[in-house]
């Protein structure tokens, strides 16, 4: 597996390079100063089904998932049945960058590429994910995520199958929302 | 029941868990547990989320035995994270 991130400058929240849920949940977050209150609280239960959280990150700088939405992009892609540790993964700390600068109370979006192995086939992801920290309003703080998908490529290796012809390994490839009963991607870590 | 609900949550790296060890148990159950858990940490929109996505409401108190054992566990592993959002200094910013 593979992971490549590049933080975007806070800058964009002003462009249509954000999405327009992107850009509501980011206003939201702003209007209500990162603290969860009614509003936000509203917005961000409105949105569950949509949104990743984890806690916040400690010693190694590694949060914990505690909620992954049916519909969320790490969802659809790995299911809910998710995993708490982190895996070994070669783009762990480009991926844990966004999570520590979120933790300093800025905004983050960030462009991330996604690569994965899984039964033969190669995954290729591109997403635009929101990271925020939430402060309860006792004032304790957990981070809240949302992706919206840009890419999604499926490469099925070549096959030693006679039937399947030499050098045709590019089998299937698309731009495609995955659905629910997509890739079984299992070895999510923080790119939710 | 509670003492080892309570270690899991923590999880074994955290100084907190030899005092859960230690100290003699504050609450009659889980339920307590976790519902004075939710108040201390505020965290009422985590639980929200989670007795939704449980039960598609968030009357806890009128949850079937099966929401809440799932609830318990979803929900313990977000106390667990401010937990150790707090030991690790995250705290109150006010």
């Amino acid at each position: 597996m593979a992971v490549h991130t590049k933080i975007l400058d806070d800058s964009v929240f002003d462009t249509p390079e954000v999405s327009t849920t992107q850009q509501l949940l980011f206003r939201a977050w702003e209007r209500a100063g990162g603290q969860a209150d009614e509003r936000l609280h509203a917005s961000l239960l409105h949105m569950a089904d949509d949104l990743v959280l984890f806690g916040m990150p400690r010693q190694s700088a590694i949060p914990q998932i505690t909620h992954v939405g049916a519909r969320s992009l790490a969802g659809r892609v790995m299911g809910t049945g998710w995993r708490t540790d982190l895996q070994s993964d070669s783009g762990k700390d480009a991926v844990a960058a966004a999570y520590l600068k979120a933790c300093d109370g800025e905004p983050v979006l960030e462009h991330v590429t996604y690569e994965t192995n899984r039964n033969g086939k190669q995954f290729q992801l591109a997403y635009k994910r929101l990271v925020l920290m939430v402060r309860t309003p006792k004032g304790f703080p957990f981070l809240a995520t949302y992706s919206e998908l840009e890419r999604f490529d499926c490469v099925l290796r070549p096959s030693a199958s006679p039937k399947t012809p030499r050098g045709s390994s590019r089998q299937a490839s698309s731009h495609v929302l995955i659905g629910s009963d997509a890739a079984p991607i299992a070895e999510h870590s923080l790119s939710a | 029941m509670m003492k080892t609900i309570k270690l899991n949550m923590v999880g074994i790296d955290l100084p907190s868990v030899q005092s859960i060890i230690d100290a003699p148990d504050r609450y009659a159950n889980d339920r307590e547990y976790l519902h004075a858990m939710c108040e201390h940490y505020g965290c009422h929109l985590s639980r929200d989320i989670i007795a939704v996505t449980v039960a598609n409401h968030t009357d806890v108190d009128h949850f079937t035995s099966e929401e809440w054992e799932r609830f318990a566990a979803l929900f313990g592993r977000v106390i667990a994270q401010f937990v150790a959002a707090e030991e690790a200094g995250y705290g109150r910013s006010h």
